[in-house]
This record gives structure tokens, sequence and C-alpha cells, in this order.
């Protein structure tokens, strides 16, 4: 019995109503034609594929800029820091930390991070990691929290995708293959 | 479809049930079997097994967040209830991994034996039958005899799952230092049943089981509820039971449907089963009657909330561990430290679990099990990890105290409703048994000739509480089916009755207690 034929017996056994279908949104398309962003600002976007990218290699490439967009313009973003269970939308905590971020870089007479040599913007992440960067806006959320964000979105983008399990090694082995890139 | 239209909220049925999850499910299906009316009412949208698609991206839309989800968390914030809910057809049990276990004996009697937590209001005897019947219905796989720690029940009716290498490799470990190991139980097909496929082993478990291999409850329950003549409505969220003006007597439930306007749904048998959401619309069910909060005259809705606290022990190993075959919640499990007793330095059970399958991203991931390598580092450890890392997970026991509790907010939602506010946190018991397992689990993986040996913080996993059974109608919401005490058309089903929370994973007996007590309101009818 094919897979084909096991979701037919699976879905068919059911009479209820569909749910809305997949966004065929695909990041790394979408950065390739340039699409405008909704909620992140080009500061923002700047700052996020710097930083998401010497954390996971690739991820600019793979769009990690429009995928955050995307899911902070969706009612429920499905970016992991859903399950850190904070209050409300989770766009103002994306913005607020960015911030956070970029203030801290200036306070502390650092240039853009991406104009910083890898063993400084090491020195930088570690900071961000440990919780040990000063200052921080203590209105944001804590520092190894938003290196939390930028990782696991970078890692999303790079390994969560079926060309990411491909470049693993790694079987996919769906029951249902998704329509975009993950 | 059939099933789906929307009520007509002037139509009285004889059950309207809250939340279409493992309970509520179950539930459903046992009335409209008998002949029963039922409207099922889901706050989440619809989720049919072709929509499951396969990726941890899609995958926490089936766990609780976005617009729909407001729990306020009470500072400091040590535990969080997301991942370990949700809302959409078939509930948190949509996306749930099937490791059915029954309670330990001891697991009853947890106040009259240490003094700690609180006592069931019933023993392993009175659930054996409806844990044997499910067993049947549902169709379980596992092996009773290496199971040596199982209470008595009837055999299983599929074999176990098979041990891919990561298993074998664990293996290895708990033999050296003497404990023992089972095929993990788990309602997950090895074999076809009553028409349902077997398992493929692909370790999607989390994003829901579109073929039927695991026993979703779109696939077992809410099917039998449709066969029999239930409806279900989506998005339609309830707020407060409707009650009698001398708040005796449930006429029925409001609810906002997905246009946003209100409707009432009358019926004769109330049941709530919305999980994290049960002690919520018992507050807002508030009336002069009910000034508390429904049948909450002694101020016990809300408490005893409890988690299952959680670690994992990952190891990368020399061989090639597969590490994306095989099923979410593992394919062996251990219980040789199972047994409560205080001399340990703790009072928990608890459990190993193991070889659980892995994907890249995620909670559960290969890259949030090590969030600390980054940078030109992280490729390479991702390629040795998607082929030699596996893992064992303890679940354990937290002990039930009345201040980790639900409230309501002071903050209210869309439609004008108090929110909840949840207080919980972890004890120093707790602490202590991670101390425990973290190093038995690094042991152990040591053992097995794993290369790198780590070990998660302490986590948490499952929802427990706030609406628990009990005999002394003082100190509990509900007698042992799940009937509230001051108002006896008002059933409550599902993990919120749990006195204790037990150290296995709490499903098998979320359906075993909402099967017995459908059984006795059914004997009892009306109610």
């Amino acid at each position: 019995m094919d897979r084909r034929h096991l979701l037919k017996v699976g879905g068919a056994s059911l009479a209820m109503t569909a749910a809305a279908p997949l966004s065929l949104f695909d990041p790394r398309v979408a950065r390739a034609q340039g699409i405008p962003f909704k909620v992140l600002s080009p500061d923002e976007v700047t700052m996020i594929e710097s930083l998401s990218d010497a954390l996971v290699p690739g991820a600019r490439d793979a769009g990690v800029s429009h995928y955050i967009d995307h899911e902070l313009a969706s009612p429920s973003p499905r970016l992991l820091l859903r399950f850190a269970q904070l209050r409300g939308q989770l766009a103002p905590y994306y913005h607020g930390a960015l911030a956070a971020f970029a203030a801290s870089m200036t306070a502390q007479g650092n240039g853009a991070f991406s104009s910083l040599s890898p063993d400084a913007q090491h020195t930088i992440i570690e900071a961000v990691r440990t919780g040990t960067i000063k200052p921080w806006n203590a209105g944001a959320v804590p520092p190894p929290v938003f290196y939390g964000m930028m990782r696991n979105d970078g890692v999303d983008v790079v390994y969560g995708s079926v060309e990411g399990f491909k470049n693993l090694d790694m079987p996919y082995m769906p029951h249902i293959m998704p329509k975009t890139t993950w | 479809m059939a099933n789906a239209q929307n009520a007509d909220s002037n139509t009285h049925v004889d059950a309207v049930v809250v939340g279409s999850g493992a309970a509520g499910a179950l539930v459903a299906a046992k009335l409209a079997a008998k002949g029963k009316k039922v409207v099922i009412l889901e706050s989440g949208r619809s989720l049919l097994p072709a929509d499951m698609v396969s990726s941890d991206i899609f995958a926490r839309w089936l766990h609780w967040g976005g617009d729909m989800a407001e729990l306020e968390l009470a500072s400091p914030v040590t535990i969080r209830t997301y991942f370990s809910s949700g809302s959409q057809t078939g509930g948190t049990a949509a996306h749930h991994y099937a490791a059915w276990f029954r309670l330990h004996e001891e697991d009853f009697h947890m106040k009259s034996t240490f003094g700690q937590g609180n006592d069931w209001p019933i023993a392993y005897t009175d659930l054996r039958p409806h844990y044997d019947q499910i067993q049947e219905e549902v169709g379980m796989a596992g092996d009773e005899k290496a199971e040596v720690w199982r209470p008595p029940g009837a055999p299983y009716p599929m074999p176990g799952l098979p041990d891919f290498p990561a298993a074998q490799i664990l293996k290895r470990g708990f033999d050296k230092l003497g404990l023992r190991t089972a095929p993990l139980p788990v309602a997950i097909n090895t074999s076809e049943y009553k028409g349902r496929p077997a398992c493929l082993y692909d370790g999607w478990c989390d994003a829901g089981c579109p073929i039927g291999a695991l026993a979703n409850p779109q696939t077992i329950y809410l099917r039998d509820a449709f066969t029999h003549g239930a409806t279900l409505l989506n998005n339609a969220r309830v707020t407060r039971v409707l009650t009698t003006a001398d708040g005796k007597r449930a006429t029925g439930v409001e609810y906002i449907d997905s246009k946003g306007a209100t409707q009432v749904q009358r019926a004769d048998l109330v049941v709530l089963a919305a999980l994290t959401q049960t002690p919520r619309i018992m507050f807002n069910s508030a009336t002069s009657a009910h000034p508390n909060g429904l049948s909450n005259r002694n101020g016990m809705v809300g408490k005893y909330i409890t988690v299952h606290p959680t670690l994992n022990v990952s190891g990368l190993f020399e061989e090639e561990t597969e590490p994306h075959q095989g099923v979410s919640i593992g394919l062996m499990v251990s219980q040789d430290d199972y047994a409560k007793d205080p001399k340990k330095g703790y009072l928990a059970s608890y459990q190993w679990l193991l070889a659980q399958a892995m994907k890249p991203n995620g909670v559960t991931g290969l890259a949030s099990s090590r969030p600390d390598i980054y940078g030109a580092a992280l490729d390479p450890w991702m390629k040795r990890a998607a082929k030699h890392f596996t893992n064992i997970q303890m679940v354990g026991e937290m002990i039930a105290r009345p201040e980790n509790r639900i409230e309501l907010s002071s903050d209210k939602d869309q439609f004008g409703l108090p929110l909840s506010r949840m207080t919980i946190a972890f004890s120093d018991n707790e602490r202590a048994l991670y101390n425990h397992a973290s190093t038995v689990g690094k042991s152990i993986l040591s053992a097995a000739s794993a290369t790198e040996v780590w070990a998660s913080p302490l986590l948490n996993q499952h929802f427990m509480g706030g609406t628990i059974m009990g005999k002394d109608s003082g100190s509990s919401v509900t007698d042992s089916y799940g009937i509230t005490h001051e108002v006896p058309n008002v059933m409550i089903a599902g993990n919120t009755l749990f006195p204790t929370a037990a150290g296995v994973n709490p499903t098998f007996t979320t359906h075993a207690i909402a099967l017995r007590a459908v059984e006795h309101v059914l004997a009892h009818w009306p109610a």
C-alpha cells in the first residue's frame, strides 16, 4: 500500500470541513524576487540577515528576513518564539529586541554588526547568548531569548526545509509533502 | 459536509460537548452511539487528516499560540504550556505522540501514603476494564511481558514497536546498568488494525497522522461520533455555562461563533472538555447562585495544576543511529525507578523514554538540543547529529499543590471576557528529581558508549489538574465521574480532572476516566 493510497484511506473516512490551505509563501523565492516587507523595516531586515547568517550560515540567502516578516504578519505566527508564551502579538518583541541590539551596538561604539570582523562578531554573539551584553534595554526580551530567536529562525529556513534535510542527508519521509520549501 | 453544518442555536440537544480533544471526542462518540443528540463545540479551526502536512513549522500551528491563545503566566516564568495544548479539531490530541501508559496502583494514593498531593477517588481496579476496552477499541502496540512494571491488564492487540538502531544502541546502556527496557506502549499501529494501516515510522507524529496509524481523535472517536450523528462546530468559543435561576441545573452554553455572534446551545448535559479553558469557562459562568464561578463554592476551581517535569539526555555515537526513523515519542521505555520513595531524596515517579525520532529544527529538533552551537561550527555538528544522535527522555512527576493554579486575569479577550492567569512553579522536590535523573541519564548514555553526552535544563510537558476529582466535595471540583459537586448535569472530562500527575504520559488515562464517566452518565440518564 503506497502513501498516496494510505492518505486517501485516512482522509476519506471523515466528514469535516477542510482547513484553510497552507500558504504558498517561499522565503528564498521571496527574497530573490524582492517581495516588499510588511512588518520589518529596512534596518531591521539588514540586522536580521547579518546576525542570523552569522549564527546559521546560509540563513540570509534562505530568506530568513522574509520568513520572519511573513510569519509576523500572520495572526498565528509559527516562529518558535510562540512557545515562549509571551503576551500579545509577537511583532513588538522582534521590534523591541532588534532596537535593543542596535542601541547596544551603538553604545558600545560599534558600527553595523555586518561590518565587524568575524572575531568581533563572535564576541558580540557570545555576549548576547550569555546575557552579558551591555547595555540592554530592559523592556526588550532578555538577550539570550533574542539569541534564540535569531538562531531558531535561521535554523528553520536553512535546515527545516526539504532542501535542508537533503543537505543533511536526512530522509524527509513525508506523509504529505509541504507545498512550500518546508 | 454532513457533520459540519451550522447548528441551530435554538435546537435543544441531549448533550453539548465543549472541546473536541481526546476526552471530548470519546464522550461524544459514546453518547451518540446510544442515540443521544450531540453537538461538539470546538474553539479552534477545522483540521482534517488530509491537512496534516509533514513539517515541523506546519506542526506548530497545531500547538497553542497566536491569536487564539492567551494564558497569562505569573512571574517568574519557568513553566510554559503552549507546546502541550492545542486548538483545532482533535484539540491537543491532534498532535499527541500516543504514548499510552496505565497509571500504577501507587499513583492513586499519593496523599494517604505520603501525605503529599492528593488521592484519586478511585483505584486501579476501577479503571482497568476501561483501559482494556479502549485498548481493544483503539488498538495498541506493546509487549506486556517485557513491560514488567505494567499493572494487570489485557495483552496488547499488536506487537511492540520495532527496535531501530537508536533503540538498540541505547538499550546497551540500560543493560549494562541492569535496567530493564520494553517496547514503548503506543496507540500507534504496528500492523493493520480495524482497517487502519500500520505506521510508516517516519517520525512526523507531531504534525498529526494523516494515514490514521496513530490514534488522533480524528481517526478514532470523532469518526465514531460522526458516524452516529454527532455534529461538530469549529471556531465556536464557549464563554460560559448557562444555569437555571437557582443555579442547580445547567441549561446549555453560550458561545461566540465564527462570525463573532453570540449563540446559545441548549442541552440536557453539558460536558466541559476544554483543558486549560475549562477553569476559565467555569469562572466566567459566575451568577448570583454561583458567585465564585460555576460549582466553586469551595474555591477549588483552578487549583492543583500540574505538569510533567522533563529532562532530555542526549548523545552522539560512533555508529549510525538513524535518528530520523521511528515515532516522535520513542521506541522503548524503562520504568525500573518508578516507585515513589522519599528516601530517594525526592518524592516522585519517573520513567525513561528511549530513541525519539528527530527532525533538524523545532522545539524538539537536533538544533535545539545544542543551542550553544552556532556559526561555522553549526553545519558540521548538524551533519554529524543527523547520523549519530539519539536521546532518552525522563518523564517525571510533579507533586500537586493548590498554589499552582489558574485564576482569571485582569486582561480581557476581544469579546470582553477575562482571560486566564496561571501561577505555577517547580519546587525543590522536582529539582531534586531532575538532578537525580540527570546523573542517571548521563550514566546510561555513557554506558551505551556515547562519545558525547549532555543534558537539557529542567523542562516540562503535559497539562493536568485545575478541576480535580475527589471523594470529598469540600476539597475537589467533581466526583470520580467528573460530575461537578453543585450542578449534576455538568460533567468535566479530560486531564483537568487529574488529582495528581503520576510519572507517565496522561492520554490513556484521559480516555479511561472519560469512558468510565460516560458509561455512568448513560446508566443514570438524564443526568
